[in-house]
């Protein structure tokens, strides 16, 4: 079942085309995660999604439930954050959570859960201004789980956090995730989507470009990297290889992406050109690198994949 | 807990904890306190204090202090509304579960919950000074309010509640605090007075300027208005000056009118909050 749908989803903004008609499905259980570069339409998007946003144009199913009545009674099974953590500084960390859990009618017990499965049971009493950034966040994510919410959608969540910090916020995820919710995320850390995501879907200039598991999207291709006399001679003797989709410079290594895996071919090719190699290995690509390739091209590719 | 419930929960934790709130409202008691009590020590001093013997003292206790309350409680509801704008706890409000009417609801008990607290300040205050006037001059309190106090002291509230309403359409309108409150003195203090000029102009300014929010409001409460001694000394003290007595045939439409606009410049805060994104 899709927790959530959206068909043709639009925003405009005077002239400006924030999010171009775009569609996608979320699968219950999935965690997934909504890519892009900044000024792409991720927070718009999700702002639609959580009916803060109006659309101009399309349709949004949550939980197979739309229109305006539909829509609030599904929202009333999520639980949200967009971009930064919005509390009352004034008020302390319990007290905060008591104004979300009285909207959710979730319980007194709940919010004590909440607070020890963030760690901040310590500092409930102290008020919202004096935590530290890490300490918002997990705030935030405490909100978020009251309700006990099917749907968990967080934008940003690691934003501004130390190493540890995101270890913490991961860990929390990954609890979500092991406890059956499902979970959108919207991320630019794009390793930290990589390692705890199953599915994404890359959005740029308000376009979904690319949607597909993280499988899927990383084991597309194969990535030479070679190494040995000049890079950019390799790079020359390279793009003439047949097989060879892009090739890129990075330093004194020469990445190559491939339409397969023979690195024999390949070696002999350029053995055959009288280009001799010190190293050459073979690795996936990261989503990263997709990432990039993606959205670093002139015009969205064909939109395989995407919804 | 209905949705009206917890509208009401939050609406008091976010209210009653906010520093603003007891700041505003110290320095609104604190002036109030000021106004009164020099005002009851000069009428002691001049041996004047009939005007603080309850109930023919009203009309001048209801009178001075009243756009006080109404400023002040305007202040407070732009700070409070506004707030929610500049944190975002609006927007994080809907996501967790309130539909945008919900939340305007909310800032309607809010709205309301202010305007009749400074009200009830101000006859407390006010009603205080007066009772110790009373027994200090009359030897005690009689009937504490004629139907006439009470009818003016409706008109006072009307004010509270009017410019209030004013005060919720600017927080909306501008969703900045800072902004907003100048926007509404701006508007209170020169506003009126510029549109009027160009009313004088076009000659329509007797038909309009009366009905005009800053005019109606604080000319609603008038002792002239509700109190025959006040409205006596009124035609006395203009006959003295060679003016026709003064007319006040419409204030029925004056506080009908008041009540309209109250429910316009509400309607447009929601419609506003409504059509823009959050």
């Amino acid at each position: 079942m899709n927790v959530i749908e959206t068909t043709g989803l639009t925003k405009r903004y005077g002239d400006t085309l924030a999010v171009d008609a775009i569609g996608f499905a979320v699968e219950r259980g999935q965690v997934f995660g909504f890519l892009g570069p900044n000024g792409s339409g991720k927070t718009t998007t999700i702002g639609m999604l959580l009916g803060i946003i109006t659309p101009t144009a399309g349709e949004i199913r949550l939980f197979g439930m739309t229109g305006h009545r539909g829509l609030h009674r599904a929202r009333r099974r999520t639980g949200a954050t967009l971009e930064q953590p919005n509390f009352y500084p004034y008020l302390s960390g319990l007290d905060n959570l008591r104004i979300v859990a009285n909207v959710k009618e979730a319980s007194r017990s709940s919010i004590e859960a909440a607070l020890e499965l963030v760690r901040l049971t310590d500092r409930k009493g102290d008020r919202y201004q004096t935590y530290s950034l890490g300490m918002k966040q997990r705030l935030a994510l405490a909100a978020t789980m009251l309700g006990d919410p099917e749907l968990v959608v967080l934008d940003e969540p690691a934003n501004g956090l130390d190493p540890e910090g995101m270890k913490e916020i991961r860990e929390i995820i990954a609890d979500l995730a092991a406890a059956g919710k499902t979970i959108f995320l919207s991320s630019h850390l794009l390793w930290e989507v990589e390692r705890t995501c199953s599915h994404v879907a890359i959005i740029r200039r308000g376009r979904i470009i690319r949607q597909a598991s993280v499988r899927e999207i990383t084991a597309g291709t194969t990535v030479a990297e070679l190494r040995g006399g000049d890079p950019a001679a390799l790079a020359s003797a390279l793009e003439a290889y047949p097989g060879a989709v892009s090739v890129q410079v990075d330093g004194g290594t020469v990445l190559a992406e491939l339409r397969d895996d023979d690195l024999a071919a390949l070696n002999r090719f350029l053995a055959g050109r009288e280009v001799y190699v010190s190293h050459l290995a073979s690795r996936e690509r990261s989503l990263e690198e997709v990432f990039m390739q993606l959205t670093g091209e002139e015009e969205p590719p064909a939109l395989e994949g995407a919804a | 807990m209905s949705t009206v419930g917890a509208m009401f929960r939050n609406e008091m934790i976010k209210t009653t904890r906010r520093p603003a709130t007891a700041v505003t409202t110290g320095l609104f008691v604190f002036l109030l306190c000021m106004i009164t009590g020099s005002s009851f020590y000069q009428a002691l001093v001049k041996g004047d204090g009939a005007s603080f013997v309850l109930p023919t003292g009203w009309p001048g206790l209801l009178d001075d202090p009243g756009i006080p309350s109404a400023f002040f409680a305007a202040v407070l509801i732009i700070l409070l509304v506004d707030s929610e704008f500049s944190w975002r706890t609006a927007r994080q409000n809907v996501i967790d579960g309130l539909t945008k009417e919900s939340w305007f609801g909310g800032k309607l008990m809010l709205f309301a919950a202010v305007c009749l607290s400074y009200f009830a300040l101000h006859l407390l205050v006010t009603g205080t000074v007066a009772a110790y006037g009373s027994y200090v001059i009359a030897g005690g309190v009689g009937t504490l309010a004629r139907a006439s106090d009470l009818r003016m002291m409706g008109a006072d509230l009307l004010m509270v509640v009017g410019l209030g309403s004013v005060a919720m359409l600017a927080a909306f309108a501008v969703r900045s605090a800072g902004p907003a409150m100048g926007l509404f003195f701006f508007y209170l203090a020169f506003g009126e007075r510029l549109i009027g000029l160009v009313l004088s102009r076009l000659g329509a300014a007797a038909a309009v300027i009366p009905f005009m929010p800053m005019k109606l409001f604080s000319s609603l409460p008038e002792p002239a208005r509700w109190d025959p001694a006040a409205f006596q000394k009124a035609v006395e003290s203009a006959a003295k000056h060679g003016h026709p007595p003064p007319d006040f045939s419409d204030t029925t439409t004056l506080a009908w009118v008041g009540l309209a606009e109250i429910v316009v410049f509400l309607a447009l805060a929601f419609l506003l909050y409504r059509r823009r994104d959050l």
